[in-house]
């Protein structure tokens, strides 16, 4: 139903509620003024009875009673004083007498004034009046009489004074009596009103009943019940939407109306409950954007008052309730926040930035906070003059951008700058150099750090880096740079050198400092460090040049045999490039199968049975040819390669022998640099497994320079190698400087004795008695015998002579390939035919 | 209980009382003490002659001035029906005759005789020496003092129970009664 039929139906309406209440209404006004005009007469009639009886009545039986008194206090007073004889006592019933007498004028006089008195009081009143002097004056006589001691005279007046007072008295009480008679008629005639009251009262009263029966019927019946019912509908109607109709509806009165027109408004409040829904809706959805919002949202009006803001900002600013509310000045936000020192900024800084936001500018900027915090504020100005602002906490991207910033220059592990802050700063220092300046880089390789990484494990090896990272920030000034390149190469800028001394002293510093004992999870770890140091502007004019020759100077310094440094000089720089560029080579060399084996016999020279094969490595470079081993091998040792080069022997070695029979073992060389790594025994124990050969067909050839370290480790490994069946051969024997000594602290299974003595067998010096102390040494520790380095005839008779068990040179066969031998071994039994 | 002589008592009865058997009467003395005239304080007057007191009573000396007082008309205070007081200083000083004084002042009974002597210059109370010592005032001494008998009527002989009544009587008065 619309509102316009609503109007319609009211307006065919019959005689409804109302007009049955507006008629029992004034049926019942009717009523009321009848009770009201009965109640006013008799009302005026009491009044009037109760104003003549409280003015004539009561106030004249009051008035009587008081003159009775009066005077019975009057004349207590004169007929005591003839007895008296104190004239004190006497002086004050004087005074007493005086002012009773007054009074009793005084009361006199106002009983004439009562205007409705009757003939009979009027009459009381003049007699009364006219006897007052005389009783006074009779009582004035006894005070003076006694007063004077004359008691036959005071009680003379006294009797005088007690007949006129006799006579008051009498005619007191007369006129005490007439009152009450007179104030009995009164409240005779006030009881009759009374009653009337009563009657007509209770008549209205009656009357009201029999219409307030109707009236309140009509109500309780014809209204409330319905209107009861429909206020509840529309209760329940406040509370949730309803189905089902609106009672009396169909009623043709008023409330038949109210119904039709709660009809309407449900109708139209469904309505509105279904976009009140859907707004609420979108406000939840729209509270829930903002308030998970990374940033925070506020937005003002023109008279910079507070629209909305999100939790987001709110918490940004540690901002109240209060001061989150909708209307909340500006000012007192931002007096807030200076009072808190939230910015980093003044007070003045705060309050004139805003003034620029409210003068309509769309900008952004970032604020500092005081607790670190950086905050990018995005204004947008409204059409309505006001403005929104974006509050991102950047904090966290600054310290991430801060952060990979940070790591793109420096190192992650040891945080020292990397290659490239390194770069960069160089490239300043020689931007700032001015005349006469100098400044020095020095490059640093650690010395054995690879073989401890290797054998140690990277954990270890990181965790060294990380030390010798702190020794050198140690060892260098203030304004001195330094940097880890990579690997184990640090590098330092040493700024303000004046003289190359002082390089020179930092230099040999850190190679002392780096070369103490480290301790890393309870190891002992010994590395050394060699510095190549150039010098700018000297040896460079830019970053690349100086560096590289930094490099050089290293890398000279690590040829000069470790743990020294050294100054760039001009013509190393061929040689090392030269000797930098084999290395690269190398490493590539193995890939690329310039790598191979040669294999030298060593012979029973008795018999010419060969009995063991010594691999040697040749590197066929293929543009250098053949690279002899004393040139690669000191470089593979140098730079790391010998790894990863005597594994490859050791495995190709193996492979080649278990083809071999059974009674040929194969002898490999092997560096102390391998013994650095632990790994050692097991990589051995690879190549056997992988190749099938016998331990027992194995010996490894060491050196004595092995043993110089006298490492226990060391010791160990070749203990546990030679359990393992292998045969551990001390090769270049008489060379050290206490060979003798080696041959008790290990049970060498084999020496070679160094071809330097063999040589010299022919020309008859001493290397004939050291040849044969040596053999005749091992004959008595029951170790096998090699003279290798067997060129001549001659030689070989000689060493027969001294009863040298095995021989190896090339007398026999120079080291070849092996398959050079596949025939010998194939149709000779492995013999080797011998020449003599 | 009488303050003057059974006779003189007897004697004022029969005058209104005619019939009586006043010969049953008995008087037994309780005690005696001595009649005292009070003047007031500052009446200078403390000593006087019978002579002079008996003129004063009769009438014949009216002023104060004539006894060495003050020049003051002399008022005798006096109980008003006379009373013992009166009747012992009739009989021992004024020979029978009756107090004439002009003007005199008259109260109900001897205390107020002493009240009013205190508060008028001029008075000279009739009284009994324990009332005028217990009083305000002061003594006008006589050169004869007057004695006074108090005694105790029965009619009839006394039975034994008036006995200790007139006894007790008696030794009351010992302690009160100055003499």
């Amino acid at each position: 139903m619309k509102l316009s039929e609503l109007r319609h139906t009211i307006a065919r309406r019959q005689i409804g509620v109302a007009a049955k209440l507006y008629w029992l209404a004034s049926l019942s006004t009717l009523a009321v003024a009848i009770l009201a005009a009965a109640s006013i007469h008799f009302a005026r009639v009491t009044e009037d009875a109760a104003s003549r009886l409280d003015q004539t009545g009561f106030a004249a039986v009051e008035n009587s009673g008081r003159l009775q008194s009066l005077l019975a206090q009057h004349r207590q007073i004169v007929e005591s004083a003839p007895a008296e004889v104190d004239r004190s006592r006497l002086e004050i019933s004087q005074r007493e007498f005086i002012a009773k007498s007054s009074q009793l004028s005084v009361l006199i006089n106002q009983l004439n004034r009562g205007e409705k008195a009757d003939q009979f009081s009027n009459e009381f009143q003049a007699q009364i009046t006219n006897e007052m002097p005389a009783l006074v004056t009779a009582g004035q006589q006894v005070m003076f009489y006694a007063y004077n001691f004359a008691q036959d005279n005071a009680l003379g007046a006294a009797a005088e004074y007690g007949k006129i007072a006799d006579d008051l008295e009498d005619k007191i009480h007369q006129y005490r009596l007439h009152q009450v008679s007179v104030a009995g008629a009164t409240v005779s005639a006030l009881l009759d009103s009374a009653r009337s009251l009563l009657f007509w009262v209770s008549i209205s009263a009656f009357a009201a009943l029999l219409l307030i029966g109707p009236l309140g019927l009509t109500v309780t019946r014809g209204v409330l019940s319905r209107l009861g019912r429909i206020t509840t509908y529309m209760s329940r109607l406040a509370q949730q939407p309803l189905a089902e109709e609106v009672p009396s509806r169909g009623d043709r009165d008023e409330l038949g109306d109210m119904a039709r027109a709660v009809q309407v408004f449900k109708e139209n409040g469904a309505e509105l409950f279904e976009r009140k829904m859907q707004l609420e809706q979108v406000n939840t959805q729209l509270d829930l954007a903002l308030n998970n919002m990374s940033h925070g949202l506020v937005m003002f009006d023109s008279n910079r008052k507070l629209i909305i803001c999100n939790e987001r900002y709110a918490e940004m600013y540690g901002l109240s309730a209060e001061l989150r509310k909708p209307g909340t000045e500006l000012n007192a936000i931002l007096q807030y926040l200076v009072d808190r020192h939230t910015f980093a900024e003044t007070p003045q800084e705060t309050f004139s930035s805003i003034n620029i936001i409210a003068a309509g500018h769309n900008i952004q900027f970032v604020k500092s906070l005081s607790d670190g915090r950086m905050i990018t504020i995005t204004h947008q100005s409204t059409a309505d003059g006001g403005w929104v602002a974006i509050h991102e906490d950047i904090t966290e991207r600054q310290k991430a951008d801060a952060y990979v910033a940070h790591m793109a220059r420096h190192d992650h592990l040891t945080d020292l700058p990397n290659r490239v802050f390194f770069r960069e700063e160089l490239d300043k220092n020689l931007r700032r150099l001015r005349d006469g300046q100098k400044f020095a880089i020095l490059c640093i390789d650690l010395d054995r750090f690879k073989s401890v990484n290797d054998s140690m494990g990277h954990s270890i090896g990181d965790k060294l880096l990380n030390l010798v990272s702190a020794r050198l920030a140690n060892c260098v000034k203030e304004h001195d740079f330094v940097a880890r390149l990579g690997g184990d190469e640090f590098a330092i800028i040493q700024t303000n050198v004046s003289r190359l001394e002082a390089s020179g002293a930092l230099a040999g510093c850190i190679i002392e400092r780096l070369s103490e004992p480290y301790e890393v999870d309870g190891q002992q770890l010994d590395i050394g460090a060699s510095i190549g140091l150039a010098i700018a502007p000297t040896d460079g004019a830019n970053a690349d040049q100086l560096l590289k020759n930094a490099d050089l100077a290293m890398y000279r310094a690590k040829g000069d045999g470790r743990g020294s440094y050294c100054f760039f000089e001009s013509e190393m720089d061929a040689s090392i490039q030269a000797r930098r560029a084999l290395e690269l080579d190398l490493r590539g060399a193995l890939a690329a199968g310039q790598l191979q084996l040669y294999y030298q016999p060593l012979v029973n020279p008795k018999t010419g049975e060969i009995r063991c094969f010594e691999a040697l490595l040749r590197w066929f470079h293929p543009k250098f040819g053949q690279i002899p081993p004393s040139k690669f091998i000191p470089l593979a040792e140098e730079s790391g390669l010998i790894g990863p080069l005597g594994q490859w022997v050791l495995q190709a070695a193996c492979a080649d022998a278990v083809k071999w029979p059974k009674q040929l073992r194969v002898s490999v060389n092997l560096s102390p640099i391998q013994f650095k790594n632990l790994n050692l025994v097991k990589v051995i124990l690879s190549s056997l497994a992988s190749s099938g050969l016998p331990a027992s067909r194995l010996e490894l050839e060491i050196t004595e320079s092995l043993l110089l370290e006298d490492d226990a480790k060391t010791i160990a490994m070749l203990h546990e190698l030679r359990s393992l069946g292998a045969r551990i051969v001390m090769d270049d024997f008489g060379t050290g400087f206490s060979s003798l000594n080696y041959l008790r602290s290990f049970p060498f299974d084999k020496i070679k004795i160094d071809r330097s003595f063999i040589k010299d067998l022919s020309s008859g010096d001493n290397s004939t008695a050291i040849v044969k102390a040596i053999i005749d040494l091992a004959r008595a520790l029951n170790i096998d015998v090699v003279a290798e380095g067997v060129e001549t005839q001659d030689q070989l008779n000689r060493i027969v002579a001294e009863g040298c068990t095995e021989v190896q040179g090339n007398y026999f066969s120079v080291p070849k390939p092996i398959k050079s031998f596949e025939k010998i071994l194939r149709e000779s039994n492995g013999c080797i035919e011998l020449a003599a | 209980m009488i303050s003057g002589p059974l006779e003189t008592e007897i004697d004022g009865l029969k005058q209104a009382n005619p019939g009586l058997p006043y010969d049953q009467l008995h008087s037994f003395e309780i005690s005696n003490t001595r009649m005292a005239f009070a003047v007031n304080q500052d009446n200078p007057v403390r000593e006087i002659t019978s002579d002079k007191m008996r003129a004063i009573l009769l009438g014949e000396i009216t002023d104060w001035n004539q006894v060495g007082g003050h020049d003051l008309k002399i008022r005798v205070v006096q109980v008003r029906e006379g009373g013992g007081v009166q009747a012992s200083i009739e009989g021992a000083l004024l020979g029978g005759k009756a107090v004439t004084v002009p003007n005199p002042i008259r109260v109900q009974i001897s205390s107020q005789v002493v009240k009013v002597v205190e508060q008028l210059p001029e008075a000279l109370g009739l009284s009994q020496l324990s009332i005028v010592k217990n009083s305000n005032t002061a003594e006008l001494n006589l050169d004869h003092p007057i004695e006074q008998h108090l005694n105790l009527v029965t009619l009839g002989d006394p039975s034994p129970e008036m006995l200790k009544v007139i006894n007790a009587a008696r030794v009351i008065a010992s302690t009160r009664l100055d003499r």
